[in-house]
């Protein structure tokens, strides 16, 4: 489980980014965070992966506190996808996925890290790149690249995994995000816990078994989807007319930014009022 | 690159340094033969009673040299190689961030001061301050760059180059200070420095710089897989567990110790830590596994040959051996520089 105590964040200069949050996280969890720009998302995220130097609060994964954790002892638990990662020197896409292994083994990789990294090569479909250089890549490959590489990093390791994911579906198409949110729940199901920073809510909604909403460094909600999100939370977070309805195919919530509020959840007259477009 | 592929390689590459390393030997003013150098070798190993005219030139002169070259070839080049990784880029050289020239402007002040205030001290312990005095400037510039060029992003190029030329201009101007105030014989010796010269060459010299690339290969040989990783980015090389601040202080500690050791024997000797890493990059492969044995022996090999060359170009006189690494390395420079200016037009 994922036990966030706490946990928040200044910059240098006195700025609040992420104000004091707490949440917990079952295995087996699935959890998109969405907010406006600057809302903190990859401020949490951050701090969830010890990037943050000064963010003071503690994050436990199964009853252990990261910051006691050594980096590899870490990476043994928790893989982290950023949102673009550009390479400085050539490598093919084989070694980067590699890469994912580098804390399972000391010097060389053994059989059982090459078998991961094929095994997550053929799990993100980017068996045709394999002896491509990464840099060549087209922004989606690279991102698939790096999805593949961390699921190489997490591959039948012997306690659950926690997979920080932020905006994994930027340069992807559709075809790509809805395989890559299958495989990520997949994982999920497997007795492991994702968090996910995304802006499609729709597609997310589809996916996740809880949202965490941002809104200037503070959660708002943290909740199931049909719960979290009700007009009154994204009206809050994004300051946009929206309006919520059941999804026509699936058991979902369904967001329609641009559109008045349905009339059983008139928020605030006068609020709605300023939106009528 | 698989395993074994690497191995045959590195095999080949040590099987072509031991090979230039005799037939070098055997070049110069005076030729001497492979067999003149096997009969001496066994000679001195006890086992053949041989009477070589050469083996005064070849033992005293020659042997020495071509190894100190060969070992300063080796540290130079990986030094290159890490600092490229850690710098996550591939311009950063000892020499052109300004890290051989801190040492050598440091060495300088040392050699006039020292000499002229306490002789004594200068001709007892000259050589041994001399190092150390090196290695202190060498670790303050290292330190100063990176202080400079960092960034959350990795080191930005512009300011890491661009603090390289003002290092570069104020080591010239405090080198040029001490040329100044100098007297004939710290005169001479200062120019060494300043263009570096492999014919200070002794067995004691070999040795030390001997030891000291060989204890840096020790501790840079187990961090490359660091060095790999950090090409990702340093959180992302974090997220996969590798201690980003440990690898950089070993890295900073271990190739300003290879170069001041280099520089207070050598003097500076550019390009060798930028030109032998990315010829192995594009040549075979940017894996740190591969490149840093690799960027040794590559090293050795490159400053086995452009030191015969500034031997035996112009004999008797010999050309300075800065100048034929910068002939080589300048052009590589220049290329590295379009190459990224293309990559930032498309990243």
């Amino acid at each position: 489980m994922l036990d966030v105590q706490n946990i928040s964040f200044a910059t240098p200069g006195g700025k609040t980014l992420l104000h004091p949050t707490s949440f917990k996280a079952e295995l087996g969890e699935l959890i998109a965070i969405i907010g406006p720009n600057g809302a903190g998302k990859s401020t949490l995220l951050k701090s969830l992966s010890n990037q943050l130097h000064d963010a003071s609060g503690d994050v436990f994964w199964n009853e252990a506190n990261l910051k006691n954790l050594s980096p590899q002892e870490q990476a043994l638990k928790r893989a982290v996808v950023a949102q673009q990662v550009y390479m400085t020197m050539e490598f093919p896409v084989r070694e980067v996925v590699l890469m994912g292994r580098y804390p399972h083994f000391q010097k060389q990789p053994s059989k059982h890290d090459f078998e991961a990294v094929d095994w997550a090569i053929r799990h993100t479909e980017v068996e045709h790149l394999t002896d491509r250089s990464y840099n060549s890549l087209s922004g989606g490959e690279q991102q698939r690249v790096q999805i593949a590489r961390a699921f190489a990093q997490l591959h039948e390791i012997d306690s659950p995994g926690l997979l920080l994911l932020d905006e994994p579906l930027n340069n992807l198409d559709i075809k790509h995000q809805h395989r890559f949110l299958d495989r990520v729940s997949e994982f999920t199901n497997q007795g492991n816990t994702t968090l996910l920073v995304i802006h499609d809510i729709n597609l997310a909604a589809l996916y996740v078994d809880k949202v965490a909403i941002l809104k200037d460094g503070e959660l708002i909600a943290f909740d199931s989807p049909d719960k979290a999100l009700t007009e009154k939370n994204l009206l809050t977070a994004y300051d946009f007319p929206v309006r919520v309805e059941h999804h026509p195919y699936h058991d979902a919530p369904a967001v329609y930014f641009g559109c008045p509020a349905t009339a059983h959840e008139k928020i605030n007259n006068s609020t709605s009022k300023q939106y009528q477009l | 690159m698989t395993s074994g592929k690497r191995s045959i390689l590195l095999t080949l590459l040590a099987l072509l340094v031991t090979a230039s390393i005799f037939v070098a030997s055997g070049l110069g003013a005076v030729k001497i033969t492979i067999t003149e150098i096997l009969d001496i070798l066994l000679t001195k190993l006890g086992i053949s009673n041989g009477q070589s005219q050469h083996e005064a030139v070849f033992w005293i002169i020659r042997l020495p040299r071509v190894l100190l070259s060969a070992f300063v070839g080796a540290g130079l080049a990986i030094s290159g190689t890490a600092m490229q990784g850690i710098f996550r880029n591939p311009l950063a050289d000892p020499s052109i961030i300004g890290i051989s020239s801190g040492a050598a402007s440091t060495a300088s002040v040392f050699i006039v001061v020292l000499s002229a205030i306490m002789p004594q001290w200068y001709t007892m312990w000259g050589v041994s301050l001399l190092s150390i005095a090196s290695f202190i400037g060498a670790a303050l510039t290292a330190w100063l760059i990176f202080t400079i060029s960092h960034t959350k992003r990795g080191a930005d190029l512009a300011t890491m180059l661009l603090a390289g030329i003002a290092i570069n201009a104020l080591g010239g101007a405090i080198t040029g200070v001490m040329t100044f105030l100098a007297d004939d014989v710290q005169l001479r010796s200062l120019t060494f420095w300043t263009l570096g010269s492999l014919g200070g060459a002794t067995w004691q010299s070999a040795g030390i710089v001997a030891a000291i690339t060989t204890v840096c290969l020790i501790f840079l040989i187990p961090i490359s897989k660091g060095l790999n990783a950090m090409a990702l980015g340093e959180s992302e090389a974090l997220h996969i567990g590798i201690n980003v601040q440990s690898l950089k202080v070993r890295v900073i500690i271990l190739t300003t110790l290879a170069v001041s050791a280099t520089v207070a024997f050598c003097g500076i000797i550019g390009f060798i830590g930028l030109a032998v890493p990315h010829i192995l990059r594009i040549s075979f492969s940017s894996d740190n596994r591969f490149l840093l044995p690799a960027s040794a022996l590559g090293g050795a090999l490159l400053l086995i040959w452009a030191d015969t060359l500034s031997r035996t170009i112009a004999q008797p006189a010999e050309i300075p051996i800065g100048v034929i690494t910068a002939l080589t390395g300048a052009p590589v420079f220049l290329y590295l520089l379009i190459q990224q200016k293309r990559k930032a037009k498309y990243a």
